[in-house]
């Protein structure tokens, strides 16, 4: 049986850096202690910035564990955390960091094939579950369930660790690799197109499949309902580590899509900041440094993430549901007002204009 | 005899709002919410609707804010960690488990429960339930009689754990509650702190134990209390 270890603080410093392609960093980081750090395959860990709170990234070695653990940080546009990574982080740094958390695992032992997906630095579990694979009994590498491997990036140089994945399939005879780009020209070396498609173009029945996804909640989702509507998968077989923008997971979560400019008008004056498609408009406002509180983490549970949306825009928004559309009544709401987790940023609203924060009497913001 | 004056860790800060009188009506208020959502999950209910029915019960007893969301998780979401999204359409089955997890605030003061439910008579499951709600009071029994901090109270809870064969989540490891939001008091878990939790309505115990095969899990959660302010639990010796 196998035990979760513990989550503690520990102070770490920065053993290596990578720059492994424009967007992403592959860094190392070794306990100050110099004891080992015991974590499974799958988990990841929070490191502090400077606001005190974590940002979360998945571990990209496996168990047993050596001195130093492997971390793919992708640059979030506007991300403090990352920003200060790329930019002014030395050998030698420190950090605060917690964990490990979760429980991303490749269950031992499944009877059927394997389909793993991972979009952009979700690759860091599955490498780290895969080379746990690698490290067991030869018998059990030599199973004949077939793994299949679905990595999506933006460009060819945005899949970042290929090298790795060579170095698998190596061990892995059985692994079948598919590289998924979602821009440029189509070519013999990978698929194009969204992730998910490129999962059910290539099984018409996955009634039998276990499907392991780590990535964006969009891309989850989308795998979810196009496998189980086209293919008869069932959603329970799905194991999902979904990266949240900037709350839990890793603020490598932020979309790929294009940017969407916000024009607020707060406290300190009118001034323009950068969403992105995809995005829920607290994240794009977070990023931005806007003073947000947003107790629930951004599920519409709490309202303390309340924007007033100007006049004009306010009928190019979906109306509100009815969990908001409740929560802002009883906070006392007044017209306009939205909770800036609910609302989605689409291309249709560039240029869209709000206030934040504002005083909302009895109400910490 | 020499009286000693304990001072409070500041991460046991409270604002001018907070009453322990009023924690406590709120923790009443969050165990009858958990039983009345309970009593009215059905199997072949879809999770989201649970879900949705749970945030209908809720509001109806003026519990609209959360500081955390509701959670109903069925099945084999009861795995599922603290804000991880659930996999959706799980259906309940008629031999089934669930888990509900609210922290409802209730005027100016933060609740926060949770409990696990099983529709049938898988034993496993029964115990899994069982189980938690068991640890629960095991551990802070240990905090009762001990005077055990809070890093020491969960190693305790992940070895009871591992001795009835379960993996206890740690992810899930106790934190504040206060006025809303404690968050602006100490935000971190009950897990990192290196000091015996003070009595009374400041601090909340989470118990959450996954099978370490199978695809389900059992959550227990109540605020870190004394024996008087339970039912009787003579019977959970630690």
């Amino acid at each position: 049986m196998t035990m979760p270890f513990p989550s503690q603080r520990h102070q770490v410093t920065l053993a290596t850096m990578r720059r492994a392609s424009d967007r992403t960093l592959v860094v190392t980081l070794r306990l100050a202690t110099g004891h080992s750090f015991m974590f499974r395959a799958g988990q990841f860990v929070g490191l502090e910035a400077a606001d005190g709170r974590p940002r979360h990234f998945s571990i990209a070695n496996p168990e047993p564990v050596g001195d130093e653990i492997e971390l793919h940080v992708n640059r979030v546009p506007g991300g403090t955390f990352t920003g200060a990574l790329f930019d002014a982080a030395q050998i030698g740094d420190t950090f605060w960091m917690t964990g490990p958390f979760g429980d991303f695992a490749i269950a031992p032992g499944a009877a059927s094939d394997l389909i793993l997906v991972a979009g952009g630095t979700g690759f860091a579990p599955i490498k780290a579950c895969l080379l746990h694979l690698a490290s067991q009994a030869p018998d059990s590498r030599r199973s004949p369930r077939t793994i299949h491997l679905y990595w999506g990036a933006r460009t060819a140089a945005d899949l970042y660790d290929i090298a790795s994945v060579h170095h698998l399939a190596e061990r892995l005879p059985n692994l079948r690799f598919v590289p998924v780009l979602d821009q440029g020209a189509a070519d013999a070396s990978a698929r194009h197109g969204p992730l998910h498609r490129a999962v059910v173009d290539d099984f018409s029945d996955l009634s039998d499949f276990e499907i392991y996804a780590c990535g964006a909640p969009a891309m989850i989702d989308a795998l979810s309902h196009a496998c189980a509507s086209e293919c008869g998968f069932d959603p329970a077989r799905l194991v999902a580590d979904v990266f949240v923008a900037g709350t839990t997971h890793t603020d490598a979560g932020r979309p790929d899509g294009r940017t969407v400019d916000l024009v607020l008008d707060g406290r300190e004056g009118r001034r323009t900041v950068s969403g992105v498609e995809g995005e829920a408009l607290l994240f794009a406002l977070k990023h931005a440094g806007v003073p947000l509180q947003a107790t629930c983490g951004g599920k519409g549970a709490c309202g303390t993430c309340r924007v007033r949306i100007a006049p004009e825009w306010r009928d190019r928004l979906a109306r509100p549901a009815k969990r908001e559309a409740r929560l802002l009544d009883f906070i006392g709401a007044e017209k306009g007002d939205r909770l800036s987790c609910q609302i989605l940023l689409a291309a249709n609203l560039g240029g869209l204009e709000l206030q934040t924060p504002f005083d909302n009497p009895g109400e910490p913001q | 005899m020499t009286a000693t004056v304990l001072e409070r860790s500041p991460l046991e800060k409270v604002g001018d709002a907070y009453s322990p009188d009023q924690m406590l009506k709120v923790r009443s208020l969050t165990r009858q919410a958990i039983n009345e959502i309970a009593a009215r999950v059905k199997p072949g209910m879809v999770e989201e609707d649970a879900v949705d029915m749970a945030h209908d019960i809720l509001a109806e007893h003026g519990m609209v804010r959360g500081w955390h969301d509701v959670y109903v998780r069925f099945g084999t979401n009861t795995t599922k960690t603290f804000g991880q999204a659930s996999d959706p359409g799980i259906v309940l089955g008629p031999d089934d488990i669930f888990l509900i997890d609210i922290g409802p605030v209730f005027e100016a003061w933060e609740g926060d429960g949770g409990d696990t439910f099983v529709t049938g008579a898988n034993p496993e499951m029964a115990r899994a339930a069982a189980d938690a709600r068991q640890l629960f009071h095991v551990v802070r029994k240990k905090w009762a009689t001990d005077s055990a901090t809070g890093r020491a109270l969960y190693d305790f809870a992940v070895e009871q754990a591992r001795a009835l064969g379960w993996e206890l989540n740690m992810d899930l490891s106790g934190h504040r509650i206060s006025e809303f939001p404690h968050e602006a008091h100490y935000n971190g878990p009950l897990a990192d702190i290196d000091f015996t939790p003070t009595a009374g309505p400041l601090w909340v115990l989470e118990i959450h134990i996954r099978h370490p095969h199978e695809k389900y899990g059992a959550f227990y959660e109540d605020m870190l209390l004394a024996d008087s302010d339970f039912e009787d639990t003579s019977h959970l010796a630690a």
